[in-house]
């Protein structure tokens, strides 16, 4: 299970000027009961055209993540080939997948078996 | 060759951040982004001349570029007829417009599918509009010297837009993890001199596939650079 607490909402989403408010990070608190055990998450998958700057830029416009937490990540992308970014219900999943592909990260949602 | 651009992108102390590229760099943004539109409006693959030099940056004696707007009108594929499931999914098997609009689910085509139903135009929609966003800024920024001057909201929209340029470029030179594009590019252009310093025509030696790559490849540099610009300018 990833450590997803430190998602603090998103401040701002700009991979969507025509739609704002749509961006509404990650934080994790209710988690309806019938989602249990059934637990999703987005995945970000390695590419070798994504800036490692800009991967990097997105974990924290749009999770609210912390520099640190964000650079994690990317590098976990780069150097293992994906990483789990956020994990909840399967529809916030949808959600954050839709704004990984908005900024044109290679993002998918599975089941967290 | 290496990337060694000057500061184009800077921020003002009021937030605004100002583009300042020149008339050759801000139409080279301009076509790749078109290009990119197009592939997203009509969810079609780019033709094998997409992203091509610019008319007239074309050596001497080539043929002007008609092929990407005929063929992408040659395809018949109207706003409303795009609505031809079959045919829009058929279309997406081009890898360009895969990386565009990329499947959701991992080895479920149907879960993808459903989900691409549903979510219907919320990738699209905002793609397209932040690429126009940025056309717009281009053509002010070619009518005027100095820069143009882009409120912080709408500066964002250059993130998305020229990293989905990137994206079409770089799936269209299908890069490696260890692809060195500068000594490919080093490469190319001692080819040319040496085919101009045993006699040969730059014009000729600047035609085919080669000479194609190595603009495309140029281009991708550029956009890279403008783009790692403009996340470090917002970042702060």
């Amino acid at each position: 299970m990833p450590d997803v607490s430190a998602a603090q909402g998103a401040p701002e989403d700009p991979a969507s000027p025509a739609s704002p408010g749509t961006g509404t990070g990650t934080a994790l608190v209710d988690q309806p009961v019938e989602q249990v055990p059934g637990t999703w998450t987005t995945m970000v998958w390695n590419d070798p055209v994504n800036l490692m700057s800009y991967v990097s830029y997105v974990f924290r416009s749009y999770f609210g993540y912390g520099k640190d937490k964000a650079e994690e990540l990317m590098m976990q992308v780069h150097t293992d080939g994906r990483a789990v970014v956020s994990s909840g219900s399967r529809e916030k999943m949808e959600t954050d997948v839709t704004a990984m592909h908005r900024y044109g990260l290679w993002a998918t949602v599975q089941r967290d078996d | 060759m290496a990337a060694d651009y000057r500061a184009l992108v800077r921020r003002r102390r009021d937030g605004h951040v100002v583009f300042d590229l020149d008339l050759v760099h801000a139409g080279v943004v301009a076509e790749a982004l078109e290009q990119t539109r197009a592939v997203l409006d009509e969810g079609a693959a780019p033709s094998p001349a997409a992203f091509t030099p610019p008319v007239e940056a074309r050596p001497e004696g080539e043929p002007a570029d008609d092929g990407f707007d005929a063929i992408v009108a040659g395809l018949g594929m109207g706003p409303g007829e795009q609505a031809e499931a079959g045919a829009a999914e058929q279309l997406r098997d081009d890898p360009v417009v895969r990386r565009l609009l990329p499947d959701a689910y991992l080895d479920d085509p149907e879960a993808s599918a459903d989900f691409r139903r549903l979510s219907g135009d919320t990738v699209r929609g905002p793609k397209v509009a932040a690429i126009d966003s940025v056309l717009a800024d281009l053509d002010l920024l070619r009518e005027q010297e100095g820069g143009v001057v882009v409120a912080p909201e709408r500066a964002a929209a250059w993130l998305t837009a020229l990293n989905d340029a990137r994206l079409a470029l770089g799936t269209l030179l299908a890069l490696g993890e260890d692809d060195d594009l500068y000594a490919e590019l080093d490469a190319y252009e001692q080819a040319v001199e040496d085919q101009v310093a045993a006699g040969g025509e730059e014009s000729e030696a600047l035609q085919g596939e080669a000479a194609l790559r190595a603009y495309r490849i140029a281009v991708y540099d550029f956009l890279s650079a403008l783009l790692d610009m403009v996340v470090r300018v917002l970042d702060r």
